[in-house]
């Protein structure tokens, strides 16, 4: 009988193990690790990163991101504009093809693939949660006038239009064949085409992608030129202690690092710190709720904005984070007239004064007539390991000035399925900028934004200065608009309370270069090289 | 015929025992069978260390946390990762808060600071935190194994002893419960129920005690056809009596065996629970929460790691000795040796 | 006996497709949805609600999905790889989880029996404590520990095997990911068939057995073995189940694309098809390796055979 077990055992181990090993030791390839699987190949429902940030490199938009965040263009060979700024005319490159995962050339890109494509992402039924990029974007309708030439109006002139179509939500599909691949659209590297520098070679889901150059894109000769390697293999790897010891034996190129491997490895060569752009803020239940009154208190809120010990609490997350001085992350936007930082514009609109969050609780607690406040506090648990600690920094800092905290922990989906419901006291949460401009921000605490203003923060002076902000063709006096609406939101109202901004530490091994960070919209992996 | 030869006399015999002195038949004495499983433990050293060590890791677990000044959730900022550094030891080189050479208590300007187990990722003290971790640890996985025990004893005794039909159903039942992973269903219970040291113990107990079951059911199934029951069944005993003073005793070693590898199965369930947010709550410890927390430090300051692990594997091993101490004493078998 | 297996089959046929419908109910009542997102309105969600049929009521969705089921169509994915048929998720990723499992299992039950076989034959003697120690300390480490320090030490320091999993050398390296998982089965094993096989050294057959004159190695294996194996077989079942549906920390820490990181991240992403098809998997494994012991346990212990033919 055991004997049975032990034919039996090996026989699943031998079914589990047969695969065939092959060399590409010759070729020049870049092994970079990823914390998470693609998503969707689709460029027209994926919403994370590591999609978008795939789709980039097999696909490509009208215009594409530099390592500074200015844009320039890509599949469109020029285009022109109109006097108003309100007509764009694209004329798409005559070299610009589909290839199938095999490299041939399928068909050329033309203007009837943006024309569908830009239909399919508003269309009612994909749902698609970036179906409203286009209107951010301020553009009123589009039109492919033949084969090459492609027309986008907009309703406005809008200062991020051509950066926008950088954004993957933008980018071309070709019709025929998306109607002929039905469902199983974009669900494996056969079933997408490819119009960018790299064409999508294997997709094992959970386990790694790979990229191979494309050799007809056509910027292949420069891309060659400067070093662009045969293949990019993307790792998906979630441990980061096992990972750097792979990165460590010379197995892969680069490798992220968590909070507590950053003091250990500083030194590194090829140590990179970096600030994403996402902003993590207190939410806090101010209007919807029926029975929930504390937080329509203001010296309730202002005592929560004045207990955090920003720094401290970045400081010990202590994986590139930095403390947030409002509502803005850092290295957003640019003024329009001289280009500094929103925030260096603005300065801090926050503060920790623990005796003053001391007074105006006291004050609160006056004006509610009740002796003690308990905050419940919800955030994720499976949002990584920064939001937890983060949470338990809040906590110790809300309760060092007087307040009583309970941590309510939950997992994504849920939290964010109370904060639609208007079920929760006080959450963690984040948002992430999807371009780089203080709107993607500002919209959010609007009255009329019920998806995103959970905690239904309602201010006519704040509803007056972005609407107003929005409307004017003046970018001086949107920005300075967009400067008064925060100090309102934040400083006067504290209707958010920011925390922190997420950071990044990784390791890229010295010799690959060309990995750009963006903090708004996508990194760009396109540019890579390795010597 | 010569059989006679010799002659008795009255001098020839002699009292065995003093005059009035009581005879007691010490072979067959009616001792209890507690006194009889206590004599037994306490022949067993490795059982006693371990109970001795228990009690000393529960007596830490209530005052350890009130040892020093730190709470389990007071953050010291800019006093992370502090490697031990325990006042005396330190003069031996053990315990001196240097972590690769560098005084680490001087470099932050914590010169005259004490963290005896060191300080963790966000600067709270790992002695106070590893303690009160134990307490609820202990708590929740005394509880939950007793619970376990308990139906899942009963639950295996029933449907063993009685077989067919009832079998079949409470064996289904039990299937059907087993068949659907631990972590859908308590995943699940998060939502219904609050969160808390009471919610975790109901989740574990949930699921706990079906191993727990098959253990018994087996054991029975092994024991009634045995010559003992059979003779209990003959003299007319009522099926309660034999399943519970003819069988349980004899099942009682193995299920105390194995409700042990229970324990650390239910710390480390807690754990995992915490990690979905159903567990303890943060920023409250317990020792699964500490161990998976300082897993992440592992390869960069181990001590975070190290020292709830040893409590963990010490406080295992006494249970163990415990147990198998317990097994041994409890055995009908092993009484008359 | 022919009968006995025919009717246990049919039970367990019977048990899975309640279990089927009782995950189905437990998703229904999981918090949230797949379609909560930052960035999806509530119109959205009602639309991808219908389209993916989730509005319908839920006996309407059970029957379609048993139907489906049949067919081998065990839905699309809605979050994680969104429209990616369940049945090609699972499937390569259960074969690997299996590859791994098995590995461990074996491990396990090799070491396991031979730690315990060697404690149980020195009872009270220092190898005893010897065995027991390591198998108290595997249970009280967890895996992810052990799968660290093998990766620090055997992997990193030595070279002797990768680091990770690489679909380019599966075999060797899944070993590393085998090993760190066999701990925890190996401490159990070795537990449960020590203190069985004292138990059966201590009876009266084996001492009838012994004073026949029977060899030591013989009794043990003939008479000891036997015995001590069917309570084994029981714990091992739900072992070994556990074994290859994948341990999601294991997968995580080697970089392994298995079945049980699937199914963590399908919970937390509330991808019910995902779920209930990880989840019924497991169900399915748990099921037959149970029908296996029982119809294991007739052969090996003939008292059980007798006793349930009586019946």
């Amino acid at each position: 009988m055991k004997k049975l077990l032990v034919v039996l055992l090996t026989l699943f181990v031998l079914v589990g193990c047969t695969g065939k090993g092959s060399d590409d030791a010759e070729e020049n390839v870049v092994t970079l690790v990823t914390n998470t699987d693609i998503i969707y190949l689709d460029n027209h429902v994926a919403t994370d990163g590591t999609s978008f940030i795939a789709q980039t490199m097999f696909m490509a938009g009208l215009t594409e991101l530099d390592k500074d965040g200015n844009w320039k263009l890509d599949l469109a060979e020029s285009y022109e504009v109109n006097e108003e700024g309100t007509v764009y005319t694209f004329k798409i490159r005559d070299d610009a093809n589909w290839y199938n995962k095999a490299g041939e050339e399928v068909a050329p890109v033309t203007a009837y693939d943006f024309e569908y494509a830009w239909s399919r992402l508003v269309s009612e039924e994909l749902a698609s949660e970036y179906n409203w990029w286009l209107e951010t974007m301020s553009v009123e309708s589009w039109k492919a006038l033949d084969e090459k030439t492609f027309e986008v109006t907009l309703f406005a002139p809008s200062g991020i239009f051509m950066g926008c179509l950088a954004f993957p939500s933008t980018f071309p599909v070709k019709e025929d064949f998306v109607k002929q691949q039905g469902d199983q659209y974009a669900t494996s590297a056969e079933t997408v085409l490819a119009c960018g520098p790299y064409i999508l070679d294997s997709w094992t889901p959970g386990y790694s992608y790979e990229m191979v150059k494309n050799p007809n894109y056509y910027f292949a000769e420069e891309y060659a030129k400067a070093g662009g390697p045969d293949k990019v293999v993307f790792r998906v790897l979630e441990d980061t202690q096992t990972a750097l010891m792979e990165y460590e034996a010379g197995n892969i190129d680069t490798v992220i690092l968590s909070g507590e491997q950053v003091d250990a490895n500083k030194g590194a060569e090829g140590y990179v710190d970096r600030l994403q752009g996402y902003l993590f803020y207190l939410s806090l239940n101010i209007n919807h709720s029926d029975t929930l009154v504390t937080y329509q208190n203001e010296n309730i809120r202002q005592a929560i904005l004045f207990a955090l010990d920003r720094e401290a609490i970045a400081k010990s997350l202590n994986d590139g984070s930095v403390a947030a001085e409002g509502i803005i992350p850092f290295k957003l936007a640019g003024s329009p007239v001289d280009g500094t930082d929103f925030r260096e514009d603005q300065g801090s609109v926050v503060a920790y004064d623990v005796a003053k969050a001391k007074e105006l609780l006291a004050l609160g607690k006056e004006e509610l007539g009740v002796d003690e406040i308990t905050i419940n506090l919800l955030y994720g648990t499976n949002e990584g390991d920064s939001v937890i600690k983060a949470a338990e920094q809040i906590q110790f800092y809300l309760e060092e000035a007087g307040f009583k905290v309970n941590l309510v922990s939950k997992q994504k989906k849920e939290r964010l399925a109370l904060m639609t419901d208007g079920d929760y006291e006080v959450a963690l949460t984040r948002w992430g900028p999807d371009y780089a401009d203080p709107q993607t921000y500002m919209d959010l605490f609007v009255s009329q934004n019920t998806s995103n203003n959970s905690g239904r923060y309602a201010s006519e002076a704040y509803d007056k200065d972005v609407a107003d902000a929005e409307a004017t063709t003046d970018m001086a006096e949107r920005w300075q608009l967009f400067l008064d609406a925060e100090k309102v939101l934040v400083e006067q109202d504290a209707g958010v309370i920011p925390v922190f901004q997420a950071g990044g530490a990784m390791i890229i091994r010295p010799g690959v270069s060309g990995i750009e960070f963006h903090s708004a919209a996508v990194d760009n992996y396109r540019h890579i090289c390795k010597k | 015929m010569s059989n006679f030869d010799h002659e008795f006399h009255l001098d020839d015999f002699k009292f065995a025992r003093s005059a009035g002195e009581k005879i007691i038949d010490k072979n067959y004495s009616a001792t209890s069978y507690a006194k009889d499983v206590w004599n037994n433990f306490k022949k067993n050293k490795g059982a006693l260390i371990g109970i001795i060590i228990i009690i000393i890791i529960v007596f830490m677990a209530i005052i350890g946390p009130n040892m020093n000044d730190f709470t389990y959730k007071q953050i010291h900022s800019g006093q992370e990762c502090l490697v031990p550094r325990i006042p005396g030891l330190e003069k031996l080189g053990i315990a001196d808060g240097y972590h690769n050479g560098v005084n680490q208590y001087a470099e932050k300007g914590a010169s005259d600071v004490y963290y005896w187990f060191g300080s963790d990722t966000q600067g709270r003290d790992i002695w106070t935190r590893v303690w009160s971790g134990t307490r609820v640890s202990l708590i929740i996985a005394l509880a939950a194994v007793l619970i376990d025990i308990v139906i899942g004893m009963v639950y295996g005794l029933v449907s063993g002893y009685f077989g067919g039909m009832v079998d079949s159903v409470m064996q289904r039942f039990a299937e059907i419960l087993n068949g659907i992973p631990t972590l859908v269903i308590v995943t699940l219970l998060g939502m219904v129920l609050p969160a808390g040291i009471t919610s975790i113990i109901f989740a574990l107990m949930l699921t706990g005690w079906i191993g727990m079951e098959r253990i018994a059911r087996a054991q029975v199934l092994k024991i009634k056809e045995q010559e003992f029951v059979l003779a209990s069944r003959t003299l007319g005993a009522k099926k309660g009596r034999i399943i519970f003073s003819e069988i349980l005793p004899n099942i009682l070693g193995q299920v105390i065996v194995t409700s042990m590898f229970s324990i650390p199965n239910a710390i480390f369930l807690e754990a995992y629970l915490s990690f979905l947010g159903l567990g303890v709550p943060a920023p409250m410890a317990s020792l699964g929460s500490l161990v998976s927390d300082g897993y992440k430090s592992m390869t960069t300051f181990p001590h975070i790691l190290i020292i709830p692990v040893v409590v963990m594997a010490v406080l295992m091993l006494c249970f163990n000795l415990f147990a198998d101490g317990l097994r041994d004493a409890f055995d009908p078998k092993m009484l008359n040796k | 006996m022919r009968k006995y297996i025919l009717k246990r089959v049919l039970i367990s046929l019977a048990t899975l497709f309640v279990i089927l419908l009782v995950l189905f109910i437990l998703m229904d009542l999981m918090p949230g949805t797949p379609f909560n997102d930052e960035k999806l309105t509530e119109a959205q969600k009602t639309l991808l609600f219908a389209k993916y049929g989730l509005d319908k009521p839920i006996s309407t969705r059970f029957f379609l999905y048993a139907k489906n089921m049949l067919k081998g169509d065990l839905g699309v994915s809605y979050a994680i790889n969104k429209n990616f048929a369940v049945s090609d998720m699972v499937k390569d990723r259960l074969g690997i989880s299996i590859g791994v499992g098995a590995l461990a299992m074996l491990i396990g039950t090799v070491l396991g029996l031979l730690l315990g076989i060697l404690a149980a034959l020195n009872h009270n003697t220092w190898i005893d404590n010897l065995c027991s120690a390591i198998s108290v300390i595997g249970v009280s480490i967890p895996s992810y520990v052990f799968a660290l320090l093998l990766c620090y030490f055997i992997a990193y320091r030595l070279h002797w095997l990768p680091i990770l999993f690489n679909t380019k050398q599966p075999f060797i390296s899944l070993i590393l990911p085998a090993i760190a998982l066999s701990v925890s089965p190996t401490a159990n094993i070795a537990r449960f068939t020590r203190s069985e096989m004292i138990d059966v050294l201590n009876s009266d057959y084996i001492l009838l057995v012994q004073s026949k004159g029977v060899k030591n190695w013989k009794m043990i294996i003939s008479h000891v073995l036997r015995n001590t194996l069917i309570p084994v077989i029981t714990v091992m079942g739900p072992i070994l189940v556990n074994l290859l549906t994948g341990s999601s920390v294991i997968e995580k820490i080697f970089g392994i694309p298995g079945i049980g990181r699937l199914m963590i991240t399908a919970i937390q992403e509330n991808d019910y098809n995902v779920t209930i098809a990880c989840a019924f998997v497991y169900s399915v494994m748990y099921i037959v390796t149970m029908l296996f012991v029982d119809i294991l346990y007739g052969i090996i212990d003939p008292r059980i055979r007798i006793a349930k033919e009586d019946k």
